[in-house]
């Protein structure tokens, strides 16, 4: 028994040390956030500034133009998500629900597509996006999504597969159509995986680098990570105003982490997919 | 019973009601079309049109000319080729191990009967889903050769300031640490997914047998991760081959060329010099590689991976 506790001890103590070093970034960027420039340099370095000032935040806010950045950030990741979610669904009951013919040869292809890197797409999107004269648009960044994505369908699928047929049997013999079974039977049924794959969705979209990049040019269309790199070159070694600038681009998705992380990790345990 | 039900009905209109059997699968091809149509557009097309692509020297202005096999002979003689591939390996060789290494780490110990593993769960997995670009920020600040933080707690033990992120010797490998940081809390719940589903009787047969701990690992543990480490090792390769965002953000390549890797270079070449041929090929040969790779550890698994329940 004592023998246990002591074992126990130990892992405490080697998982306290790892989480304290991975936390640790977190930790400095907030610490270095709050200091004025002589504090930020000066040797050795403090952990708990003293006396902390809050000037960092509002530089940086303005200097980014963070509201709408933020703004910009969250229109492209809900639209892309709300509309990605609900067809992912409805597509995966089609395959999982549904007999048709050339079914499992159709989602064979569609899971072929996940191996397709996307470097080799990016450039051919590009030429046709420009075509389309979607430069410096959101569209090349929502509309590709709500068409569905391989994953979301493939992991969809695999959770309506287990709802059992007796589900839709049922409302069919009530006179209820395939849209009807899907969109209030099985839509429902299928919440938790619904929230996982949206968070997971979200997260990407919010955190995505070079679709932005590539794609939008003019400063008041920019996305979160977007306007931070732009501040980065401008500021490189104002490294208080970069934690600010830092710290509140980081605040959206680690408050969004903390409520759902359950489903996150569910989500990644079920499939193994992320974004 | 389930799927009896299901055929029953399935069969019964097919043969009573030919009718309504097409109105069934005319449903099944409506509501699978959305992303049948998205596939076509944004994968299988644009496949192609790469394809195309990397056989002419359009540069987005000039008229499309046919080259053939031009840009992938000027690829394959360029100095840069060797260079992006050997930083992309150098990135991988330490990232891939390190991440699966320290998520096993972490996946076992969490997997005991302590107290606060959701807790411990929740902190190791943050820097996996925060922004990379905020977080390289905050590591190039971490990194920095004057003032930044470990250089100046290495300096406590009497160690010369390091250049983390501005020497060719170390830029790669101190992404890579970077990496291995935001990667191992994905590797961790994978893994701690495969240690549950482990039958706990191979342990209790074990533990009457009188093996050690260590024994266990080696002979029961270990052996039934392979299926879930050999998933994280084909995924790693494929992700962490594209890797884009922590180099350009951190070193922007640099210094010289040390740390540009290959979707960097395939970037540059086509949205800085617009050679967009030459870029699709580029893209193709990493395409080539990584698909070959993939298909080698499929068939290298029968001698490592074990599939039995």
């Amino acid at each position: 028994m004592r023998k246990q506790y002591l074992s126990h001890g130990l892992i405490h103590l080697a998982l306290l040390v790892v989480a304290v070093t991975t936390l640790f970034p977190f930790v400095w960027m907030l610490s270095t956030s709050l200091k004025d420039t002589a504090l930020v340099f000066s040797y050795p370095p403090k952990l708990i500034p003293n006396p902390p000032t809050w000037v960092n935040y509002m530089d940086a806010w303005q200097e980014t133009a963070m509201t709408r950045a933020m703004l910009n950030s969250m229109f492209i990741a809900i639209t892309a998500t709300a509309g990605n979610v609900v067809i992912s669904s409805m597509v995966a009951y089609s395959f999982a629900k549904i007999d048709f013919r050339a079914k499992n040869a159709l989602f064979l292809l569609i899971l072929a597509t996940i191996m397709v890197p996307y470097q080799v797409t990016l450039i051919p999107l590009f030429v046709v996006f420009k075509q389309f004269g979607w430069i410096n648009t959101y569209y090349p960044l929502i509309v590709p999504a709500l068409f569905g994505t391989a994953s979301n369908v493939f992991l969809m699928r695999q959770y309506i597969m287990r709802i059992p047929d007796a589900y839709r049997d049922s409302a069919y013999i009530d006179g209820c159509g395939h849209i009807g079974i899907w969109w209030r039977i099985i839509m429902p049924m299928s919440i938790p995986m619904i929230v996982s794959i949206a968070v997971l969705m979200f997260m990407g979209k919010w955190n995505d680098f070079l679709g932005p990049m590539l794609y939008l040019s003019s400063p008041a269309k920019m996305t979160v990570p977007l306007v931070l790199r732009k501040f980065q070159t401008q500021y490189s070694t104002k490294w208080n105003m970069l934690m600010a600038a830092s710290c509140i681009a980081l605040a959206p998705v680690i408050i969004l982490y903390m409520f759902s992380q359950k489903y996150i990790i569910g989500g990644i345990m079920l499939g193994g997919v992320k974004g | 019973m389930q799927t009896m039900t299901g055929r029953t009905i399935g069969k019964a209109l097919s043969v009573k009601r030919p009718k309504l059997r097409r109105h069934e699968e005319l449903v099944g091809y409506l509501m699978a079309s959305p992303t049948l149509i998205g596939i076509l557009l944004f994968s299988v097309i644009p496949v192609f049109f790469s394809a195309f692509i990397s056989f002419t020297s359009w540069n987005m202005m000039s008229p499309w000319e046919w080259v053939g096999l031009a840009n992938y002979k000027t690829v394959f003689h360029a100095k840069m080729l060797s260079t992006i591939w050997t930083n992309t390996l150098k990135y991988i060789a330490i990232a891939i191990p390190g991440s699966i290494i320290c998520g096993l780490l972490l996946a076992l110990a969490l997997n005991t009967p302590i107290r606060g593993v959701p807790l411990y769960r929740m902190a190791f997995f943050l820097p996996n889903i925060t922004t990379t670009v905020a977080v390289c920020v905050v590591w190039t600040w971490l990194y920095d050769k004057n003032y930044g933080f470990l250089n100046n707690a290495l300096s406590v033990f009497g160690i010369q300031p390091i250049s983390w992120l501005s020497s060719r010797k170390w830029a790669m490998t101190s992404i890579s640490i970077m990496s291995i940081w935001q990667a191992m809390g994905y590797d961790m719940i994978i893994i701690a997914a495969g240690l549950k589903s482990i039958d706990e009787t191979y342990y209790e047969a074990s533990r009457i047998d009188g093996a050690s701990f260590y024994k266990q690992f080696a002979r029961i543990t270990l052996p039934m991760l392979t299926p879930t480490l050999f998933y994280l090792l084909v995924m790693h390769f494929i992700g962490f081959f594209q890797m884009f965002d922590a180099a350009f953000v951190m070193t922007s390549g640099g210094p010289g060329h040390s740390t540009t890797t290959i979707v960097m270079h395939i970037y540059n070449v086509a949205f800085t010099y617009f050679r967009m041929g030459e870029a699709s090929s580029y893209a193709w040969i990493l395409f080539a590689v990584v698909f070959v790779i993939t298909i080698v550890q499929f068939l290298l698994q029968d001698r490592w991976v074990n599939y039995d329940a």
